[in-house]
């Protein structure tokens, strides 16, 4: 068993979300090993991770909430966002990046690059499958008009929907358009 | 940290292509979909899993499969290709108005030519055509070759008594061919041979049809020159039947057994 049942701040994790934490574990420690430099912290965030994740299923059910589709990614992306606001305080680690540096076009400074990556974390995990999809398509080059007929909607209202998206996340994270 | 940077949504798009591709490798492929999963997520998104679309957000195999799912759609199905003008479009420095030019300037040039034409060799009247030379196509005649009278063999090698030869007409037919008592159904290689070469073969498959088993086989009679052949029935079992046909020259009425 890489994690405890009882996260550090002394939380039960549910079986459900430890069986499915257990799974992603293996990668979700090498993944924040690498930016945080240390395995028993990224352990630590996962645990926690994993106790938010329970308490959250918790509360929704109680609510009658939309049920979690993805358990694993649920946990996964409660994780990396941990991850990002240790990164975030520590100026050290901010600078380390986690995949090839500059190998995008128009290279820009590490901190712009981690600014990007949490907009992007932040993006996958707050917004709607339908915004993630469009997202996809964006990346791989589709026009608003070839992603408005696979939706069937307009192409202005396709791309108004995802820039509305984009533009609160935005907000939510302190960054200015 | 520039927390009041303006991030443009092409950088943002690059930055998330290479970043979900490459951060998040999964050798054990731990809950990652079906391909065809993720391919019918690229064609109808609404249809597919949300969970899906989740799991693409921590796993980069899987993101690189959608991606390339995507780009095979943008560029039309695989194997379907794209209009001949949508791929003209394509071409790097094509604009529609450039090729309206280029057009109007081909159309421009092959009326000048043709005006030259015309005034160096003066107008030409058409030929109209001549009854009878437009090809049609070609009328088989049903032929019946019956060899139920022949005894088939295990190997190419015909000893004893040869079979009388039948006289093929000399125009195209459709050969019913009826094999002896005893053969199976199934495929069977057909050849037309001279004494030294093989003329024609071509493979047929043989059905019960009214009891008999029979093969048929359009054969075009008067591109071969008359003389006599070797008509060859074979199967890959080793079932062998020879018989020998009479191609007679043009004008001469064959004594065969018409329909």
């Amino acid at each position: 068993m890489l994690i405890n049942a009882v996260d550090r701040l002394g939380r039960r994790i549910d079986p459900v979300v430890l069986a499915a934490a257990e799974e992603i574990a293996p990668r979700a420690v090498q993944y924040g090993e690498k930016l945080l430099r240390d395995s028993a912290l990224a352990t630590n965030l996962l645990e926690e991770s994993a106790a938010t994740v329970s308490r959250a299923i918790a509360l929704k059910s109680n609510t009658g909430a939309a049920d979690v589709r993805n358990l694993q990614a649920y946990i996964f992306r409660a994780f990396l966002r941990r991850v990002n606001r240790v990164r975030r305080k520590d100026p050290i680690l901010a600078n380390v990046t986690e995949v090839t540096p500059s190998t995008y076009a128009n290279p820009v400074d590490v901190s712009e690059e981690f600014e990007l990556k949490v907009l992007v974390d932040e993006l996958l995990t707050r917004c709607e499958p339908v915004i993630r999809d469009m997202f996809y398509r964006r990346m791989q080059g589709f026009s608003w008009k070839e992603i408005a007929r696979v939706y069937g909607t307009s192409a202005h209202a396709a791309e108004s929907r995802f820039s509305q998206a984009l533009r609160r996340i935005r907000k939510k994270i302190g960054l200015k358009r | 940290m520039k927390r009041n940077s303006q991030i443009d949504e092409e950088r943002l798009l690059k930055f998330g292509k290479h970043y979900l591709s490459e951060a998040f490798p999964n050798p054990d492929r731990i809950g990652c979909p079906s391909e065809d999963a993720l391919r019918l997520a690229a064609v109808e998104p609404q249809k597919a899993d949300a969970a899906l679309s989740e799991h693409l957000t921590f796993c980069s195999p899987c993101f690189r499969s959608y991606m390339d799912f995507l780009a095979e759609l943008r560029q039309g199905q695989p194997g379907q290709k794209q209009p001949l003008w949508k791929e003209i479009l394509a071409w790097p420095g094509t604009s529609p108005l450039r090729l309206g030019a280029v057009a109007v300037a081909a159309l421009v040039l092959s009326v000048a030519s043709y005006l030259v034409v015309i005034q160096r060799e003066g107008p030409k009247t058409p030929i109209a055509p001549q009854p009878g030379t437009e090809p049609g196509p070609i009328a088989f005649s049903p032929f019946t070759l019956d060899l139920r009278e022949l005894s088939p063999t295990r190997a190419p090698i015909v000893t004893g008594d040869q079979p009388r030869a039948v006289t093929l007409p000399r125009k195209p037919l459709l050969i019913s061919v009826i094999l002896p008592i005893g053969s199976e159904e199934g495929t069977y290689r057909l050849a037309l041979k001279t004494r030294d070469k093989t003329v024609w073969t071509e493979p047929s498959q043989a059905h019960l049809v009214e009891q008999k088993i029979t093969l048929q086989v359009k054969l075009d009679i008067p591109q071969f020159p008359p003389g006599t052949y070797a008509f060859e029935v074979e199967s890959a079992n080793g079932f062998f039947l020879r018989q020998p046909v009479a191609l007679q020259g043009p004008g001469v009425e064959p004594e065969g057994k018409k329909q």
